[in-house]
């Protein structure tokens, strides 16, 4: 008897870890990120700003739950233990025995699975705390069912459901509706039983347009059927599926109804039953773990954490160490190559190809922290602008207050930076962070002298032109930055690196010839942009003799290569070329479609 | 009113006892107390909701006194000085033409600081009972959740006009603006829904219907309304518009006209005449005056001399702050509704100033306009700045007590002309908050104040902004849901004719 207990607890224990390693550990840059993408603070007009919706505390706990995951393993923590409260909460409104406990896992396993698979969608949900918004959807459906059971008299649930309905929304009707299902099969006088249960579910049917009428004058009667639910889609784009949350409610269903009508659940279960059932829910567990990821949006995600925290080491780490790229790890890395100094040197080193987007739902790189990439390249305007953009969309979330404060503080606009970073300073895990910035809002700190902007502020001065990016910030930060001709080698460089990439030969062999000027040795790349720019366009360049032995050897190679492009298929060529020049520019200026400004092609070379 | 007495008594029993510990100890600070929102010197109408607000000097113990020269004082305790109701409303009657004065007391340490008195002017002058505005995040293309709000002055109640989730189609949210009353009356009110379920929605009474302005021959659907004060006619702006962005500039935002016209709606036959659309002129914004029988508008002159769109689209957007708008006047017959030939009233582009709102004041006597450095969307132009217009003498007098270092912009009358609210970034530079401010009879002004609020700090908290603050004497007479309904049924198709049917 006692193996069996154990037998439960054990596979209990391994959900829990196995669930624990998932969130805490492969997904922790994405859960880091969703507390990002939101905002809480105890204050209470943030509560009463929930106040105004039904359903509102299913919003409100999620949000308040996810912030936590600002430190990824407590965060973890707090969810497997949270989850394993549900569990049990779950085994006691099912009534199940000891031994059946672990298929409460089911319904856990779904939770967890909704929250981790929420992947890309991540970035443009208007509530990040996916995770929670299942959990306590789930915790609501069984606290209900559990207050209507003790309640003393049948027709108080009347009242009870529509006040249940105002605080977790539709929820409220699912636990309802076990508490109706447990009514029936309890309740022995038929009449009275038939009565009470179809008023029961006509009340649920009522209720929506009961508080619609005289409650929720300014929520429109289509969303009050939806009310605590996670937004599935938006603008008529599904962006999330809902198929977890019928997975979740079948599976509590079924759980919940189970003793009702299944003979096996009242019998013991042989110690063999429960080894073979505990391997088949550790399989089912370590399949969902292994691969049921979104590893690009992971990827994605912890670049942007680095990039957030400055950790430009770690952002080209995490690109090299990883064989799929995007355009936003390719522009990460770039931009992590700059800020280190190397871009000259190492920036071309792999042939960066961006896989094709293969995702179902697809949000452009500017709503995918893009402005990150304007913020740290000194465009500073349109960084701000993508914030205010997501915080129009999405509502008040801590990156984009993180990011507008830094704006406003780079442009001279302390009165609007300490209005966000005050915002920023009422959330519990942000605090030490708004604190630092807010000595330089409130004049205590010069914000030319911070490490952090003192590097950005040359970046800012130039003429001042009205544009639009039209979404597309890759061509567009560096279609400005080529155009960046400030004082200073590093605005210098900066525009050569935009160059580079824009294909604009006429411009590197200018900025070039301004770039080595009282410079010791030339990094590589630009060197390999000089040579190929000067010849194809026919012109002696100028410090020639400064090029590295090697480079000219190597660029000779490679005409020698082309030059056998009539005997070698398209592609076999662009293949020789990529294993022997693959870390080269050359190969980007050839072959590279990112840029897609420049119409360079092998046969151009010639 | 018992009760009253018994708070009064309270009070002042409170306050001997505080002053008395207070006042002995206190030193003179020899200057006047920070304090949010700025309520220190300003002029405030008899009928306004009390006027909280937070003091912002360091200390652990703060006592304030309140008193005029004709009531009893009243005392509050701590950093954030709250009113109760009736006995701000108390105060507002008793000191009406009178200075209110505001006493307050910080302990730092050991020692007590007493301030400089703050005194603030009650005038007899009521304010509107309602102010309307739109509630939208500063943001730039983007937009999501917005809503028409109304707020009432002598009190903290706000209530939602209207909201775009009630106009969205398939989960759609347009874009709703540009409300407009007749005569600061709500029975009479319009508004725009764009994109889908777009055109200007209608309310007369308990009437609502949604009109499709667009037609073939007008430029675009009608933008920037003026209700005419007698007549059921507006005039609007039509308006080809785009937006683009600064690079470097700390104003961000720029939009600007590649062409617009004025025109004019007969609403009852709902019927569009065509006003004024210059070739080579963009006009836009018009006002009518008092009577009725003139219609302000702006206009720049721009050479468009037969440029594709986009050609003249790359030109506006570099010699972007070299476009000025003057302002012009033209004549209005109602009977034949015609308009004469258009005038100059006022001329900034010779100085590189640029007009953009003017607004005539109810008696006829004052046109208050922006002028801002280039353009006309002088929202986003820290040079913006309020002027006022004698239309009598011609003289143009820059509203020095009004204005800020940043954007003073959007601005309305309320129905007595004796107030003016008007749309400032003065706080933060980029979220907009609704100033009062008195004009006197003979054109005295007061400092402008901000709309009060329960919590002052919301409006530190808020992240939007009150766009387009219209003063209206009575509540909007319908419910959002009746709007909605209504305005998905009702639709109409506006009819354009080139000239009235009496001619």
């Amino acid at each position: 008897m006692k193996a069996k207990n154990h037998l439960s607890v054990f596979a209990e224990l391994l959900f829990l870890c196995f669930v624990f390693i998932r969130i805490g550990y492969v997904q922790q840059d994405a859960f880091y990120l969703q507390q990002e993408l939101q905002f809480f603070d105890f204050s209470g007009s943030h509560f009463l700003s929930y106040v105004k919706e039904p359903g509102f505390l299913v919003a409100y706990m999620s949000r308040l739950s996810t912030q936590f995951f600002f430190y990824p393993f407590l965060g973890a923590f707090l969810f497997v233990s949270l989850l394993w409260g549900f569990q049990y909460l779950l085994a006691r409104v099912s009534r199940l025995r000891q031994s059946f406990f672990p298929l409460t896992c089911v319904p856990a396993a779904i939770i967890v699975a909704a929250g981790c698979s929420a992947g890309h969608a991540v970035w443009v949900l208007p509530e990040s705390g996916i995770l929670y918004l299942y959990y306590w959807g789930a915790v609501a459906i069984c606290l209900f069912f559990l207050i209507c059971r003790s309640l003393p008299r049948p027709w108080l649930l009347f009242p009870v459901l529509f006040i249940g309905y105002m605080f977790v929304g539709v929820y409220a009707f699912a636990g309802g509706f076990l508490y109706v299902i447990y009514y029936f099969k309890s309740e022995k006088r038929n009449s009275v039983k038939y009565l009470y249960c179809s008023f029961f579910l006509i009340w649920m049917l009522l209720i929506p347009f009961i508080c619609y009428h005289l409650i929720y004058t300014s929520v429109p009667v289509g969303e009050m059927w939806q009310a605590g639910l996670p937004v599935f889609s938006r603008q008529g784009e599904t962006i999330l599926s809902p198929v977890f949350l019928y997975g979740l409610l079948v599976s509590i269903l079924l759980l919940f109804i189970s003793p009702y009508y299944s003979p096996w659940y009242q019998k013991t279960v042989s110690f063999k039953f429960q080894c073979v059932g505990t391997v088949v829910l550790a399989g089912g567990v370590l399949f969902f773990l292994v691969f049921n990821t979104d590893p690009v949006f992971n990827y994605e995600a912890g670049l942007y954490r680095a990039m957030q925290e400055n950790n430009w080491k770690q952002v080209a780490a995490l690109v090299e160490g990883n064989n799929r790229q995007t355009s936003f790890s390719i522009m990460s890395y770039r931009l992590g190559c700059f800020k280190q100094g190397n871009a000259g040197r190492y920036m071309f080193k792999e042939p960066f190809e961006p896989e094709p987007d293969n995702r179902n739902f697809i949000p452009g790189l500017y709503q995918t922290g893009g402005n990150i990439f304007y913020y740290h390249y000194g465009v500073i305007n349109y960084a701000y602008r993508w914030g205010m953009e997501s915080m129009v969309k999405y509502g008040v979330r801590i990156a984009d207050l993180r990011m507008m404060a830094k704006c406003a503080l780079l442009m001279g606009e302390n009165e609007l930076a300490e209005k966000y970073l005050l915002k920023i300073r009422s959330s519990c895990f942000h605090r030490d962070w708004a604190d630092q910035y807010l000595l330089y809002a409130t004049g205590k700190k010069q914000t030319a002298g911070a490490d952090e902007f003192k590097l950005l502020f040359p970046l800012l001065e130039g003429e001042n032109i009205l544009d639009g990016d039209d979404g597309n910030i890759e061509a567009y930060l560096y279609h400005t930055l080529s155009f960046l001709e400030g004082q200073g080698r590093m605005n210098c460089e900066l525009s050569l690196i935009a160059n580079m990439l824009r294909k604009d030969l006429g411009s590197i062999l200018l900025l070039y010839e301004r770039y080595i000027t009282d410079l010791n040795t030339i990094p590589v790349h630009y060197q390999e942009a000089a040579v190929i720019a000067a010849y194809l366009s026919k012109t002696s360049l100028a410090g020639a003799e400064r090029i590295d032995t090697q480079v000219r050897q190597r660029f000779a190679k490679l005409v020698e290569l082309l030059g056998q492009r009539g005997r070698m298929s398209k592609e076999d060529l662009q293949e020789a070329v990529k294993s022997h020049f693959g870390d080269t520019y050359w190969y980007y200026l050839l072959y590279h479609e990112t840029g897609k400004m420049g119409n360079t092609s092998p046969e151009t070379i010639y | 009113m018992r009760y009253l007495y018994f708070i009064l008594s309270f009070s002042l029993v409170y306050i001997t006892g505080c002053k008395l510990s207070v006042t002995e100890h206190s030193t003179d600070a020899e200057r006047l107390p920070d304090i949010y929102p700025d309520y220190r010197g300003i002029t405030i109408p008899c009928n306004i909701a009390p006027l909280n607000f937070d003091i912002e000097e360091p200390g652990e113990q703060y006592v304030t006194v309140v008193y005029g020269a004709s009531s009893a004082s009243l005392a509050y305790k701590g950093k954030k000085v709250r009113f109760g109701m009736k006995e701000w409303r108390q105060l507002l009657k008793e000191n009406t033409g009178d200075d209110l004065c505001i006493d307050i007391y910080v302990r730092k340490g050991e020692e007590w600081t007493k301030y400089e008195t703050i005194r603030n002017r009650i005038v007899d002058d009521p304010v509107d009972e309602y102010l309307s505005y739109r509630l939208i995040e500063p943001g730039y293309a983007q937009y999501e959740y917005m809503s028409l709000n109304q707020r009432t002055l002598t009190n903290f109640e706000e209530k939602e006009i209207f909201n775009n989730r009630f106009a969205a189609v398939s989960e759609r949210l347009s874009c709703i603006n540009c409300h407009a009353y007749q005569n600061h009356r709500a029975d009479r009110m319009q508004f725009h829904v764009r994109h889908e379920q777009g055109g200007t929605v209608f309310i007369d009474s308990d009437e609502v219907y949604r009109v499709n302005m667009k037609t073939p021959e007008t430029l675009s659907a009608a933008v920037y309304p003026a209700w005419h004060p007698t007549e059921n006619l507006i005039a609007y702006s039509v308006n080809s518009t785009y937006q683009t962005f600064h690079l470097r500039d700390p104003q961000k935002i720029e939009v600007q006209d590649r062409e617009s016209g004025i025109i004019l709606y007969d609403v009852e036959k709902n019927i569009i005449y065509p006003v004024v659309n210059e070739p080579d002129a963009l006009e836009t914004f018009p006002a009518w005056s008092a009577e009725g029988d003139r219609l302000f508008y702006t206009s720049a002159s721009y050479n468009k001399d037969g440029k594709d769109k986009k050609a003249l689209v790359d030109e506006m957007m570099d010699r972007y702050d070299s476009i000025y708008y003057d302002l012009m006047q033209i004549p209005f017959d109602k009977q034949t509704l015609t308009f004469g030939e258009p005038e100059v009233v006022a001329c900034m582009s010779d100085q590189y100033k640029s007009i953009s709102f003017p607004r005539v004041s109810p008696e006829g006597r004052s046109l208050l306009f922006t002028v801002s450095d280039f353009g006309n969307f002088s929202i986003w132009h820290t040079s913006s700045d309020l002027y006022m217009l004698d239309l009598e003498s011609g003289e143009i007098r820059c509203m020095e007590e009004w204005n800020s270092p940043r954007a003073e912009s959007y601005h309305s009358w309320s129905s007595t002309g004796r107030w003016v609210v008007f749309s400032s970034r003065r706080d933060d530079g980029s979220y907009t908050r609704p100033y009062f401010a008195w004009y006197g009879e003979n054109g005295e002004t007061g400092k402008p104040f901000l709309l009060p609020q329960k919590d002052p700090g919301q409006h530190l908290r808020l992240f939007k902004s009150y766009n387009i603050p219209e003063f209206t004497v009575n509540a909007v007479p319908v419910n959002l849901r009746h709007i909605a309904g209504k305005m998905k049924r009702d639709v109409r198709q506006a009819i354009y004719r080139k000239r009235p049917e009496s001619l």
